[in-house]
């Protein structure tokens, strides 16, 4: 597999519900007043589909505490 | 006392804009139709249940105006400008009941009432300019008042109303379009519709209203959230794509089309626009 392919059969992965779940169960209206999104914006990142802005990721991180690709990250998709 | 302010102001708002939507109905209906109105016709009811808001919001304005007075120090002309044009605007509220009654009188005994009428018409502008000027006053006080900025929350409820509102607007707009292209409505009756018209844009405009009030607090940047910007993208590729299409069925009709493209146009574009936007928003 070539590296165009390879970069073509990638797509964003996270763990958005997981860590909601960790942080006492909050929801995603919580979730999306903290970091200034809508709900819908939420719901979407944790379908896989909407990719979230640099800025957002990385405002998710913060709220979260953790290392970005800890929450949001690459995964091949084979 | 902020929660107490920020209610009174969009509720001032909110009549601000009712009125001011009643009063061009108003003027509108009086310039082509006004012996409707003087003889309790149909457009008559509307009209006369349109005082019900304006009073609705003389009281609201003039109580905005107090606590204006209170809380904010600055913007002493505006608020100088606001009091005199609400006391007018009271004024011409008697003048107008007095002019509908006796255009009423003229109008039956056969008189020419063409004066009494450009009264009326300036009476009612003068309301519509309280009404602007307070809408103004509304969007100061937000802008003075910091704790009413933070307030802001981003609120999606809004924005889908106003998708929502913007897809049975524009459907029912174009609907009544298509019907009076296939009745071969005559292009010289088509502004007897134009209150149809502006009924139809009237929630749409208010919710759209309510939406600006809200996000004029805040910079153009971060009037909507990354995927609201997207998804009106989106919608907008739709609406120039899906509106060639729309406009080419406009052909199909035999008669003459004339001026009912410009409402073709504008209410198929609200439609597909609200509407896609709506799908994708919706789409999680």
């Amino acid at each position: 597999m070539n590296l165009l392919t390879q970069v073509l059969c990638m797509k964003l992965g996270n763990k958005l519900k997981r860590c909601r779940f960790d942080c006492d169960g909050m929801s995603q209206e919580a979730l999306a007043n903290a970091v200034g999104v809508t709900r819908q914006t939420i719901i979407s990142i944790e379908k896989g589909k909407f990719m979230p802005s640099s800025l957002l990721a990385l405002k998710i991180a913060r709220f979260f505490k953790k290392p970005v690709e800890e929450i949001i990250f690459i995964v091949d998709d084979d | 006392m902020t929660t107490f302010i920020s209610n009174v102001a969009k509720a001032t708002f909110f009549l601000a804009a009712i009125s001011l939507c009643w009063l061009v109905f108003d003027l509108i209906v009086l310039a082509v139709n006004f012996p409707d109105i003087l003889l309790f016709g149909l457009w008559s009811g509307v009209a006369g249940a349109g005082y019900i808001f304006i009073l609705a919001f003389h009281a609201f304005a003039f109580l905005m105006l107090i606590l204006h007075l209170r809380k904010i120090g600055r913007d002493g002309i505006l608020r100088t400008v606001s009091f005199i044009t609400g006391l007018l605007s009271l004024i011409a509220i008697c003048v107008e009941k007095v002019f509908y009654d006796e255009i009423g009188r003229e109008f039956g005994a056969g008189f020419a009432i063409g004066n009494e009428l450009k009264v009326l018409a300036l009476m009612l502008m003068i309301n519509a300019v309280f009404a602007a000027i307070m809408m103004l006053v509304v969007f100061r006080t937000y802008r003075a008042v910091p704790e009413m900025r933070e307030e802001v929350i981003r609120d999606e409820k809004v924005f889908l109303l106003a998708q929502y509102m913007g897809a049975v607007s524009g459907l029912s707009g174009l609907y009544l379009t298509v019907s009076l292209i296939g009745r071969s409505v005559p292009v010289d009756r088509f502004w007897i519709y134009l209150p149809f018209y502006a009924l139809l844009l009237f929630p749409y405009g208010v919710t759209v209203l309510y939406w600006l009030v809200m996000k004029a607090r805040e910079k153009v940047f971060d009037w909507y959230d990354e995927k609201q910007l997207r998804d009106m993208m989106k919608a907008s590729l739709t609406t120039l794509i899906l509106s060639v299409p729309g406009m080419a069925a406009l052909l199909l009709f035999n008669g003459s089309i004339a001026i009912y493209w410009f409402p073709y146009y504008l209410f198929m574009a609200l439609m597909l626009f609200s509407g896609s936007t709506l799908f994708y928003f919706r789409q999680a």
